[in-house]
């Protein structure tokens, strides 16, 4: 039994910890996504918007940002069940937010949905910020990791982690204006 | 008396319009979706460009595919100082932020106001809501 309440102890830690590193310097906003409009883009325009996607999601990770697995996001779940009542009753309300995965997750998603397009269009590939891997090369390396996942290969959190360490590599990103 | 009601009507008024100053983040996907935004001269906006820079400026001038501004005070993480001048194209846009009064609420929060006011006033009495200040006539 005491097992049980160190890990318990232990998520809720995390959670909170976790939470207190995503401070958002701005509002973040959740990315759409792609809709039958999108599909008429042609492949400077799916660059364009990948280097704004990937902006977007530069933004929510550089404010501290992270996926949560679903196992997080139950004990959060189930931590404000208990939270949110009790913190009510003593005037004093409080809840755990996410640590932003909602709109990392979402703008992770609309960047590879970008990606995928841009392979069936059979647009010329970009150097990434990883070595010897192109932005294509770098999709077939996501769907490998989900594959894996899906074949029960790796776990969640690893798959998230691998899968964070490849987008946050995407782009090459230019010197600001002068 | 009239002074009383005078300052009770504008802290109200006050109180209202600052509830309904509101602030939305876009992620605007073409030049057109930037214009639809209906940017203008005198707005205060935050943007992050494509190129990793995070700015917010007074906007001077909205051309065809631009944005022309004045930085004011940085916020966290900004790297440009207050007072100088800034093009950004909107294909360089990624992320905006733009605060705004919104009158629809503005018009929806002194209303609700109002009606509770008046309706203190007219349960309670007028002194009781409006108090007399001391040394008034």
């Amino acid at each position: 039994m005491k097992h049980p309440a160190r890990a318990s102890s232990a998520a809720a830690l995390g959670l909170a910890l976790a939470a207190c590193s995503y401070q958002p310097s701005m509002q973040h906003p959740k990315l759409p996504a792609l809709v039958p409009i999108d599909m008429t883009m042609d492949c400077p325009q799916i660059d364009l918007a990948i280097d704004r996607a990937d902006t977007v999601r530069w933004l929510i990770r550089d404010d501290g940002a992270g996926l949560e697995t679903s196992a997080h996001r139950s004990a959060r779940y189930t931590a404000n069940f208990l939270l949110i009542p009790v913190s009510v009753l003593s005037l004093n309300p409080f809840y755990l937010p996410d640590s932003g995965h909602a709109v990392l997750d979402a703008a992770d998603g609309r960047i590879r949905e970008l990606l995928q397009l841009k392979r069936e269009r059979g647009c010329a590939p970009r150097a990434t910020a990883q070595p010897e891997l192109d932005d294509l090369a770098l999709l077939g390396e996501l769907e490998a990791v989900q594959a894996d996942y899906g074949a029960g290969r790796v776990d969640e959190e690893q798959m998230l982690k691998q899968r964070t360490k490849l987008m946050d590599g995407l782009r090459l990103v230019p010197s600001p204006r002068a | 008396m009239r002074y009383q009601r005078g300052i009770v009507c504008a802290l109200t008024v006050a109180l209202c319009l600052a509830s309904s100053c509101t602030t939305h983040s876009y992620a605007p996907t073409t030049d057109a979706a930037t214009h639809e935004l209906k940017i203008k001269g005198g707005d205060e906006i935050r943007v992050v460009t494509t190129r990793r820079e995070r700015l917010s400026f007074k906007v001077t001038e909205v051309r065809a595919d631009r944005f022309v501004g004045v930085t004011v005070k940085p916020h966290d993480k900004e790297r440009r100082h207050a007072g100088e001048t800034v093009e950004v194209p909107f294909d360089e846009l990624a992320v905006l932020e733009v605060t705004r009064f919104e009158a629809g609420p503005a018009a929806l929060a002194t209303a609700v106001a109002l009606l509770t006011v008046s309706a203190f006033a007219v349960v309670l009495g007028p002194a009781v809501v409006i108090p007399a200040m001391p040394g008034a006539p």
